[in-house]
């Protein structure tokens, strides 16, 4: 839940015609763009998300008269007439994603990119940002050739490292492999604590907002990924080193863990104890592992909130003597399971306090006396919710 | 700036140690046990760090860490290596409010013990003002500004005077250390950075108060009072 400020920088360039990325690049990235600016403002609410182009022509409606770029020729035009920088800033830092949105669908496809120009501007833009809680990011999207060289780049990446700004580059359509060397560079010189990174899309391999998906972009700590990322087919990514994180867009929860901080922590404790319980079941075997963990099940579980009834009841202690339910993070298993035992649930519900009560006086140690507590008190958890239950499903 | 401003500061009840780089003493100069003692006591007595607001420290140039160098001056490592870092290249700027108003007698500077390269050479303080960026920092004028030390006195670290007129009602201090030691190396190092002087009390923070729309008998203590008449006085 990082405060952010961010800037997404679009490649309006006329190398956005191309369809190599399906349907067009300009599409292909307009989506992109709707996707991360979504996500960065349901991620904390105070965030802010800001849109600048990189390319346009000088002419073309803007009260800009700027020093014009290094790269650029001189082409006899007088400097008052607009001669200046193509960059423009759509839409400064709002909270209010319908903004954006209005503000994207404005922008045509026309001349070429300065990336270094809207680099600065961006900069600038967040510079003068209302909140100054808020972190600064750039998020920028190329995929047309860099004309800047790797020098100006690198000192371009230095000045906003000195200032506090993290920056991210996407790169995708065909060209990618040409600005590979100068992004790298660009990437290390701004990077600090990895909070920069460089994705590259080629085409063809997937969508572009699903590529981005499993990336730093948007999953932000939860991914492992580092330095430069290459997606390729699989919606994993290459160079993934975390396990069942990362496998969905969402990484392994179906929900959005920041919203619900607890839940999420409650889940996953629950999935290490399942695979603890596994393995040492792999290990041992027999029911002893089994009826032993489920109280840690149990109580690892009593900070959910009360509108999860399937996920408690699903971690009942079961004292049918078979080994436990595993548990498993979709919701589609958790109802079947739920829709089991509705039955029995009264009766499930008096043995677990006995057995409770039993684990509370055996040797097993003094924590599962701690435990019991825990274990009372939920029992009347699923009580109240198996009453909301009748009536929802009515 | 003014020129007296760039040279070592002046006043009394300065303390400084050994090789410091002040004009009057040379480096080797022996400093007397008394002054050290009253040094020790100060910086254990008038620590600030009470009144800083950790979570509001912010840092430019400094890939984070600027925070850890702010420490109690019991919890600081006098042997330690640094533990902030500038990242593109030797500026740093810090940004330290307090949660109360604070008057500031001395802030005490230190970088790692055994690579005086490192060291910043120079420090200006700026109270009372928010959001300086390297920019902005270089066009307004500094409260006051120092040449640093080197050196440490044992476990005593380099203390350095404040003007007493600058640093009256400090509500936060931005530190900014153009340069290193050196000149060469391309990082500041910093292990320390203090605050030591008194704490007011005084807050900052938005009066909350009720109004009363209408005023009601039952409001009122005792029935006695309500039925007496109105009277001025008291």
């Amino acid at each position: 839940m990082v405060l952010e400020a961010t800037m997404i920088c679009i490649d309006n360039s006329e190398w956005m015609r191309n369809g190599d990325v399906a349907p067009s690049r300009m599409d292909a990235q307009l989506d992109a763009v709707n996707l991360l600016c979504n996500v960065k403002l349901d991620e904390n609410p105070e965030n802010a998300v800001g849109l600048l182009t990189l390319a346009g022509t000088p002419s073309s409606g803007a009260l800009w008269v700027g020093a014009r770029s290094s790269t650029s020729s001189d082409d006899g035009r007088p400097r008052w007439l607009g001669t200046g920088a193509v960059c423009r800033v759509l839409i400064t830092q709002t909270r209010d994603p319908g903004r954006v949105l209005t503000a994207m669908h404005q922008t045509t496809v026309e001349g070429e990119a300065d990336l270094v120009g809207g680099l600065q501007k961006a900069q600038l833009a967040l510079k003068h940002r209302q909140n100054k809680n808020q972190r600064q990011r750039i998020i920028c999207f190329v995929a047309s050739p860099v004309a800047a060289t790797a020098e100006e780049l690198v000192q371009l990446g230095r000045a906003l490292k000195k200032n506090n700004v993290a920056v991210d580059v996407v790169l995708f359509g065909s060209e990618w492999s040409e600005n590979e060397e100068k992004m790298k560079a660009f990437i290390a010189s701004v990077n600090v604590n990895d909070n920069a990174h460089l994705v590259i899309v080629p085409p063809g391999t997937a969508l572009l907002a699903e590529a981005l998906m499993s990336t730093p972009l948007i999953q932000g700590e939860h991914a492992l990924m580092t330095g430069s990322t290459m997606v390729d087919g699989s919606l994993g990514g290459t160079g993934t080193t975390s396990a069942p994180v990362g496998s969905s867009g969402m990484g392994a929860f179906p929900f959005d863990p920041n919203a619900d901080p607890e839940l999420a922590l409650a889940l996953q404790m629950s999935l290490e104890e399942e695979r603890n319980r596994q393995a040492a079941a792999a290990a041992a075997g027999g029911n002893n592992t089994a009826t032993t963990s489920s109280p840690d099940r149990g109580a690892t579980v009593t900070d959910t909130p009360m509108g999860e009834p399937p996920l408690e009841i699903a971690n009942m202690p079961n004292t049918d003597g078979s080994s436990s339910r595993p548990l498993s993070s979709t919701g589609a298993t958790m109802d079947t399971e739920m829709g089991d035992n509705a039955d029995e649930l009264d009766e499930e519900l008096r043995l677990a306090i006995e057995l409770s009560k039993q684990e509370a006086s055996t040797t097993h140690g003094p924590q599962r006396e701690a435990r019991a507590q825990p274990g009372e008190t939920e029992k009347q958890r699923p009580e109240t919710a198996e009453k909301k239950e009748p009536p929802k499903g009515s | 700036m003014t020129a007296g401003d760039l040279s070592r500061n002046e006043g009394s009840g300065h303390h400084h140690h050994d090789g410091c780089g002040c004009g009057s003493a040379g480096s080797g100069e022996h400093v007397p046990p008394a002054d050290l003692d009253q040094a020790r006591s100060l910086q254990q007595n008038t620590d600030l760090y009470a009144y800083i607001d950790i979570a509001r420290v912010t840092a430019l140039n400094d890939g984070g860490t600027a925070s850890r160098a702010l420490v109690p001056y019991r919890e600081r490592n006098p042997t330690g290596d640094y533990v902030c870092q500038t990242v593109a290249d030797p500026q740093l700027i810090m940004y330290v409010p307090f949660s109360v108003t604070v008057k500031v007698t001395h802030i005490a500077v230190a970088g790692p013990s055994n690579e005086t390269a490192y060291w910043p050479a120079t420090m200006r303080a700026y109270v009372n003002r928010e959001n300086l960026d390297f920019t902005s920092i270089e066009q307004i004028q500094c409260s006051q500004s120092w040449s640093l030390a080197n050196t440490r006195h044992q476990d005593v670290e380099a203390l350095y005077a404040t003007r007493p007129s600058k640093f009256q009602n400090v509500q936060s201090i931005t530190l900014f250390f153009p340069e290193n030691m050196s000149g060469d190396e391309a990082c500041t190092r910093i292990e320390h950075v203090g605050f030591y002087g008194t704490a007011t009390g005084y807050r900052r923070a938005p009066v909350v108060a009720v109004y009363e729309a209408r005023p009601l008998a039952t409001d009122s203590r005792s029935r006695v009072e309500v039925n007496q008449k109105p009277h001025v006085g008291m």
